[in-house]
């Protein structure tokens, strides 16, 4: 983040005026835009978000559904849109916390990254720990690593299992398990940082980015995420120069597991990625360093005392709860939240209910149970600012999704690339696109902007093309009998339509447009498939709301 | 709903403008023709951004003996052997110094006269001591050492606060008043940069073929009836702003990319190799748009290219020699080709870089983010076989350094460096200021690099 991102973020969030009231306006029903006649939303189904944690699952109509699965998972599908209808929002995110894990296996000697980016497409689009695979991406995405400096796959294999074990956990055994990741120990460079004292010095890469990126930012920040700010109205920065030398020489002593069938144990040891990197206190630095907040550890300590010591430092912030929620809600539902939506979810991270700083599980809750999360279930409460442009994987993945796609996950990633979001190969540890990227023009953010250009925002179109009208990899099918199913009536197509892809809520004037093209498109086919390219390649769809 | 600024009216007009445009067919369109005529006084500035932090340190290096010994000495094991080193010798110093051995094209630019170098500038609010720096006496640039501040602060030379516009498109906005002329004379083949953003201009940017073109539509009734369709879906206004923005992208893509395509159609192919790089193939793209600049009608353009690659935080010396020998061969086969269109005169390219590195190695047989770096510009027009600015002490703790690790502070401004550019390309003095906002603090305006302005 970057001074005053979070300060322009309150300057477009003045006008998203949520309250309780917004709420109370659920009336009984409301129609959706689309004027289809089965647009009838129960407010029910609102209020069954609201009362998270009740063991009733109120009835859910599949706009509903669909929309929360939009927030909660890879894409609806007919049959998880019946799944949420059945269990209710809170109800599927409680069978989703204990669905089993979709794993990265272990590749063979011989592949390459491809390996680990094909089995990416296949959990994101077939696994059943739907929600799991995304929040664990969310989060590869925060604390990043990347195949451009890393070419072992084992390595990524190894970090999405641990991402998706910790998913659901709490934040301080995360960044744990992140910092001694010989993956991230090899990415930033904490792999045999050597605390010798004389001519070399302690690299700073880790500290540096562990901070910035990975858990408070640059800046004091309030609950809500705003920044706070000085009398003379300046941003406050969270640490200097002497935090980062001095985390740099708390991240020191570190090595890689020994090799099996290697060397014995030692530090300088080679990049071998499974387990934890191991400690050597001999190359830890003596020193006294400094942490954040006036916290100081005193000369000669124990390296893993330490490092659980300055990890704890990072983790007790105030600044955590906002920084890493505020990213989390922007990945799962909106690029604009208000701070009261951040600060409400905040509260929840630094607190459960059960005293419990970090919990993973009910952030994840809070944000998509959250009064302004569900909002748009009721389309006449949508905001202008509401939404977040679907990044190029997401895109791709529910546009599969909704055509009942099955892959292999080969060639994906060559699609993905032209969209600039070849899986696991971000530019830099900050990510694909930052999350304060700013629409030019206007004050909203919109992350995902950054990577939507002339070139992406064409090939983003030409896939839909491949995907409706001919192949993208030899290994992926697609069934779009359903729709086929529904064309001879364009009224019931376009429902259909809508419905998987537009949670019912498809515009009028959208509406009306398809259903003057689909006419002339006499082949149930050939009408099918020109109604599926012209919604997903459209950027009503490309933008989840 | 949220405040939209002059630009963005501006900016939707232009794309309805262009989403019309665009629904009368996909075909190649002749607007371009109209804008066609021969621009005699053409120029254009290009940009090369080295993101990540190039360590400039082992870019130019002191070559005389005592000199080498001290650099030597403190670099340690990052120190590049005195007999790689490729020797320049600097017009107005008595000192000579030396390029990194992988520079071995631009070593020829150099001592040929098209190249030049600005050592130690970067971000500066005011001139500033290591004295100042270390009590806070004077104001300094935002979160200095942290990558995105200070690319952004690089591309925008707004310094005190976050900014959504850039030097290049405040530069492009001055231009545009004074030249007119309906199309984006900015153009990323990084994709989106600040740099590129103006309040009124709107760049092109593009992270592949700038020409790409929407694919699947075969001329057939039903085709051009779905092709209607989805050219009448981004118009629509479905009152949420993200989805508005996003039918702008694509509308502005459909309409540049045929623009550009229908312009370099009219082109002839470059006998200049490029490098088969990132870089190399950007670079090439800039020539061949500057190539057909008669067909596209702006007498100015601005180009934005990059590598990424320069955050050396470990093994050093192998990343950077591959990467500085691409930059090398890249800037060389540019040069080159503008050459070859015969304005060697009218075209200067220019580097920046988020930062330099530490002068002091770190364990890890790397660096760490700094400050003041060491800057190429070539060019015809360019005064080459010469450094501006001053070069550093390279002494840790010295009158230079920051902090004890060899951060040198600038002692020319990035401010000063864009300023002589914009100069160049045809800002009026009195407006420079409006680009480059910290420019009144120093009383050295423009840099000299480019005499002819």
């Amino acid at each position: 983040m970057t001074p005053n991102s979070v300060c322009r973020r309150t300057t477009c969030i003045r006008f998203l005026s949520l309250s309780l009231t917004v709420l109370l306006t659920f009336g009984d029903s409301v129609m959706a835009r689309s004027a289809g006649s089965h647009t009838r939303v129960p407010s029910k189904a609102t209020s069954s978000a609201q009362s998270a944690g009740t063991k009733q699952p109120a009835a859910v109509s599949a706009m509903v559904a669909a929309r929360f699965l939009e927030q909660a998972s890879w894409g609806p599908t007919p049959a998880a849109i019946t799944q949420v209808q059945g269990a209710g929002l809170q109800g599927y995110l409680d069978q989703q916390f204990s669905a089993p894990m979709s794993t990265y296996a272990t590749p063979g000697p011989d592949d390459d990254i491809t390996f680990i980016q094909k089995q990416f497409f296949v959990n994101a689009l077939q696994g059943q720990d739907q929600l799991r695979q995304r929040v664990s991406f969310a989060l590869s995405e925060i604390i990043v690593v990347s195949a451009t400096q890393i070419n072992d796959p084992t390595a990524f294999s190894l970090w999405m299992n641990m991402l998706q074990n910790d998913a659901f956990g709490s934040f301080s055994a995360l960044l744990k398990d992140a910092t001694l990741s010989p993956t991230m120990g090899f990415y930033l460079n904490m792999g045999n940082n050597n605390g010798c004292s004389l001519r070399c010095r302690p690299n700073e890469n880790y500290a540096r980015e562990i901070l910035q990126l990975f858990s408070i930012g640059l800046m004091q920040l309030n609950l809500d995420g705003t920044p706070q700010l000085d009398g003379s109205g300046n941003t406050i920065p969270t640490y200097g120069q002497d935090a980062i030398r001095g985390f740099g020489q708390v991240f020191t002593g570190w090595s890689y597991p020994p090799t099996p069938g290697g060397k014995p144990p030692h530090f300088f040891a080679k990049p071998y990625y499974s387990g934890p990197m191991w400690p050597y206190q001999k190359h830890y630095s003596k020193s006294s360093k400094v942490l954040l907040n006036g916290t100081i550890l005193p000369p000669n300590g124990d390296i893993q005392a330490d490092l659980d010591a300055a990890l704890q430092n990072i983790v007790n912030h105030p600044n955590v709860g906002p920084f890493i929620c505020a990213q989390l809600i922007q990945k799962l539902v909106t690029s604009n939240p208000s701070p009261d939506y951040v600060s409400r979810v905040a509260q929840v991270f630094n607190d459960n209910g059960s005293g419990v700083r970090g919990d993973l599980k009910a952030v994840v809750s809070a944000i998509l149970l959250d009064p302004e999360a569900r909002r748009g279930d009721d389309p006449t409460q949508v905001q202008s600012s509401d939404g977040h442009l679907r990044e190029p994987l997401l895109h791709m993945i529910m546009s599969m999704r909704a055509v009942s796609a099955i892959t292999d996950g080969a060639h994906l990633n060559v699609y993905a690339a032209n969209m600039r979001q070849e899986p696991f190969k971000s530019p830099s540890v900050f990510n694909f696109y930052p999350p304060n990227y700013q629409i030019p023009g206007t004050t909203l953010l919109g992350p995902e902007f950054d990577i939507l250009n002339s070139t992406t925002t064409i090939a983003r179109v030409n896939f839909i093309n491949d995907l409706i009208y001919g192949s993208v990899g030899p290994g992926t099918t697609t069934d779009i009998s359903p729709y086929v199913a529904a064309a001879g009536d364009v009224s019931t197509l376009l429902d259909l339509v809508s419905t998987n892809m537009l949670h019912g809520q498809m515009s009028s004037d959208m509406r009306s447009t398809l259903a003057g093209t689909l006419a002339v498109i006499p082949d149930n086919t050939r009408r099918a498939e020109a109604a599926l390219y012209l919604v997903e390649s459209s950027s009503q769809f490309q933008v989840e709301h | 709903m949220p405040r939209f600024s002059r630009r963005d009216f501006l900016r939707t007009t232009c794309c309805a403008a262009a989403a019309g445009a665009a629904t009368a067919s996909f075909s190649r369109f002749g607007l371009v023709s109209a804008f066609a005529q021969a621009a005699t006084d053409y120029k254009a500035l290009v940009c090369i951004f080295l993101f990540g932090g190039n360590d400039a340190n082992n870019m130019i290096v002191p070559y005389s003996a005592s000199d080498y010994a001290n650099y030597a000495s403190i670099r340690a094991n990052l120190a590049l052997s005195q007999d790689t080193l490729l020797p320049i010798q600097p017009k107005s110093l008595g000192s000579p110094y030396s390029f990194h051995h992988r520079f071995v094209e631009l070593q020829q630019l150099f001592n040929a006269g098209h190249l030049a170098a600005l050592v130690n500038a970067g971000t500066l609010v005011q001139p500033t001591t290591r004295d100042q720096y270390l009590h806070a006496a004077v104001n300094l640039p935002v979160n200095l050492f942290s990558h995105s501040d200070q690319q952004q602060q690089m591309q925008t030379a707004t310094l005190n606060t976050f900014a959504d516009i850039g030097w290049g498109g405040r530069l492009a906005d001055k231009i545009q008043a004074i030249y007119g002329g309906s199309l984006p004379l900015l153009i990323s083949l990084a994709g989106v940069n600040v740099f590129a953003e103006g309040l009124v201009a709107r760049p092109i940017e593009a992270s592949g073929d700038p020409t790409l073109s929407v694919t699947g539509y075969s001329g057939s009734a039903e085709d051009n009836a779905r092709l209607a369709a989805f050219q009448s879906l981004l118009t629509f206004d479905t009152g949420l702003s993200l989805i508005q923005t996003a039918s702008a992208t694509t509308s502005n893509a459909v309409h540049d990319a045929q623009t550009l395509a229908a312009a370099l159609a009219t082109g002839t192919t470059l006998k200049t190799k490029f490098p088969k790089s990132p870089l190399g193939g950007q670079l090439q793209q800039v020539a061949r748009i500057i190539q057909v600049r008669g067909a596209l009608g702006l007498p100015r353009q601005i180009f934005f290219v990059s590598n990424g690659g320069f955050d050396t935080h470990s093994s050093q010396m192998t990343r950077q020699d591959r990467l500085l020998h691409d930059l090398s061969l890249s800037m060389n086969a540019f040069y080159q080709a503008i050459g070859e269109l015969g304005i060697p005169q009218q075209v200067v390219t220019f580097t920046m870089s988020d930062f330099s590195r530490t002068f002091l190695p770190d364990s890890t047989a790397g660096s760490d983010h700094a400050w003041g770096s060491h800057h190429l510009i070539m060019g015809d027009a360019v005064a080459g076989q010469d450094f501006y600015g001053r070069f550093p002490t390279l002494a840790l703790g010295g009158p230079d350094d920051a902090t004890q690790e060899g951060r040198w502070i600038p002692t020319t401004s990035l401010d000063q460096y864009g300023a002589t550019l914009a100069q160049w390309f045809g800002v009026q003095p009195s407006d420079l200021p409006s680009i480059f906002p910290n420019l009144p603090n120093f009383a050295t305006k423009t840099l000299g690099f480019l005499p002819g302005t």
